[in-house]
């Protein structure tokens, strides 16, 4: 296992698409900050009353919205798609087995190292968007305690979101169907989802609510509920355990 | 511990097309085994098996003597079907990259690139190699970690004839050092030759299994001596040298000893009172021997 380990950190650290996505996500995160800016500065000129409905930014708002804003959670499908894919698509998986490696070994070795590529990410990532939102908007001053449970637990839906499509990754094993997939696929269910809401028409229960994509709207508001926060939490730890047992057992029969 | 790789009934299945039906194979240490099959005849399917790449349905696999194959699999070196590489990456990241793997020291990465010819290509892709140095790239990487067994499947397939004569002198020279092969190919191409035992493959089945010795002596060219009285022939023959081995057929004599000296032959017959009228060598031919069991 540590063997594999260190294959799959040395063909990430060489991975140039890994670094072009997190370039992308930081440059999405930019464009948005000088978005709000212009979109706040001229609003501020011409009409007090819209001002009001636009959140008051500071570094603390705009950083809880880093991962909705930024193009966080797609452009990190892609780079874990193309992680994945890699070695079926270039056949290199073949020599690995043959060379006596399991399928859940390499399976496990493959998904420690997406893991690892995306809590980088995010380590670089969340900051940047609380400095860029300090730069705009200036610091603001928030419940710290709860800045951090909330970024703590967006982390935790970043991974589901990593597994889900680590998962779909492993189930199409072709780069250009799984990339396809990463994109598509949350805005897929987040629709048939909300279908599915329509149709029932319940007070109470949203469906579309319990999905990831929800969950990071969810944990970019600082005033959400505490227990809409521990629902979120519950949601992702689950979604992530489940996609990642899912896309074990599909490994384990792969052929190649 | 003769046979490096064995295997009891092994059956492969994709959905009703059976790949592999009930092989029993045995190579054996040391030696150079051709299977032998045509397109479709399941050879890349029984590789695939031995590797662990896909699962049997049934059967049973031994290698180096052990079913514990996973642990034994890291001494097999294999190339199968087209060179796995990553194309983005140089022929020393590649060997690099692998040998994180199956560990090999920088030096021993160096040698092997000069191994296969590739010691001069520097910063060039994969990517951009022309098949063959793919191919010899990919040997190089089969021979990670100094395995006791390589597997390769069609190895010259789509090469040049210098290209081939390249990888089948680098196959001697490997089988020379104590390297054991099996190798897949076509009907009777270049490996055929060089090749110490086979396999003969069709439709997932190992119609038969044969040493190299074996077939010789089944394809053994013999010595056809035409003449008036072929009974009178063979006795004078026996006479002459009661240790020949030879056989008559229709008006012909078959002699299937060595023969040193024909004109002794000739002498002989003559001094015996045969009328010899045609001498010459004949041979069973090494493809009809193929042909016949494996389908033209
Ligand atoms: N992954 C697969 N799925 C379905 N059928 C397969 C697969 N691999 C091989 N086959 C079938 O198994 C048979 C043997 O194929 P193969 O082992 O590639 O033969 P060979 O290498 O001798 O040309 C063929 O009929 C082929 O179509
Ligand atoms: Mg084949």
């Amino acid at each position: 296992m540590s063997r594999l380990l260190r294959f799959n950190f040395r063909k990430l650290s060489r991975q140039k698409s890994f670094y072009l996505c997190l370039g992308i996500t930081l440059g999405m995160l930019v464009l948005t900050g000088v978005m709000y800016k212009m979109i706040f500065d001229s609003t501020e000129a011409i009409d007090m009353g819209a001002l009001m409905s636009l959140p008051s930014f500071n570094s603390v708002t705009f950083g809880l919205m880093g991962m909705d804003n930024s193009s966080f959670i797609m452009v990190m499908g892609v780079a874990v798609a193309l992680m994945v894919c890699d070695d079926y698509e270039q056949h290199t998986v073949k020599i690995i087995f043959a060379r006596g490696y399991s399928r859940l070994q390499f399976y496990f070795s493959k998904l420690v190292t997406a893991f690892v590529a995306i809590t980088v990410a995010f380590a670089v990532v969340e900051p940047a968007a609380f400095g860029i939102g300090a730069v705009f908007f200036g610091f603001g001053d928030a419940d710290m305690a709860k800045t951090f449970a909330l970024i703590a637990i967006q982390y935790v839906a970043v991974l589901a979101n990593a597994a889900f499509i680590f998962m779909l990754s492993c189930i199409f094993r072709r780069t250009g169907l799984s990339i396809a997939a990463a994109l598509v696929a949350p805005t897929v269910i987040t629709l048939v989802l909300q279908l599915a809401d329509a149709a029932i028409r319940s007070e109470s229960i949203r469906l579309s609510s319990f999905w990831i994509s929800s969950c990071f709207a969810t944990l970019s508001d600082l005033n959400v509920e505490t227990y809409k926060m521990l629902l979120c939490l519950g949601l992702c730890a689950v979604y992530t355990a489940v996609f990642v047992m899912i896309g074990a057992l599909i490994s384990k029969k792969t052929e190649v | 511990m003769d046979n490096i790789i064995e295997t009891k009934n092994l059956t492969k299945r994709y959905g009703t097309n059976i790949a592999v039906n009930g092989v029993s194979l045995h190579v054996k240490k040391g030696g150079i085994y051709g299977l032998i099959g045509k397109n479709g005849a399941g050879k890349t399917t029984l590789m695939k098996l031995l590797l662990g790449l896909a699962q049997p349905q049934q059967g049973e696999i031994i290698l180096f003597g052990s079913s514990d194959l996973n642990k034994q699999r890291i001494k097999i070196g294999s190339l199968i079907e087209e060179p796995a590489l990553y194309k983005g990456d140089t022929a020393l990241e590649n060997l690099k990259r692998f040998s994180l793997l199956v560990p090999a020291s920088d030096d021993e990465l160096k040698s092997l690139l000069e191994l296969v010819g590739l010691a001069d290509v520097g910063n060039k892709k994969v990517g951009r190699y022309s098949l063959g140095m793919r191919q010899r790239l990919a040997i190089a990487v089969a021979l990670l970690g100094n395995p006791e067994l390589l597997i390769l499947d069609e190895p010259i397939n789509g090469l040049d004839p210098t290209g081939i004569k390249e990888v089948r002198d680098l196959i001697l020279e490997l089988n020379k050092k104590g390297i054991t092969f099996l190798i897949s190919s076509h009907l009777l191409d270049e490996l055929g030759k060089i090749a110490t035992d086979f396999g003969m493959m069709a439709d997932g089945v190992i119609v038969e299994e044969i040493s190299a010795k074996e077939l010789r002596d089944k394809c053994r060219a013999f010595f056809k001596v035409t003449t008036d009285d072929s009974e009178k022939a063979l006795g004078v023959l026996k006479a002459w040298d009661p240790g020949i081995s030879a056989e008559t057929s229709g008006n012909e004599v078959h002699i299937t000893s060595e023969i040193n000296d024909s004109s002794e032959i000739a002498a002989a017959l003559v001094n015996g009172g045969v009328r010899v009228y045609e001498m010459r060598n004949e041979s069973i031919d090494f493809e009809d021997f193929f042909i016949e069991r494996l389908g033209s």
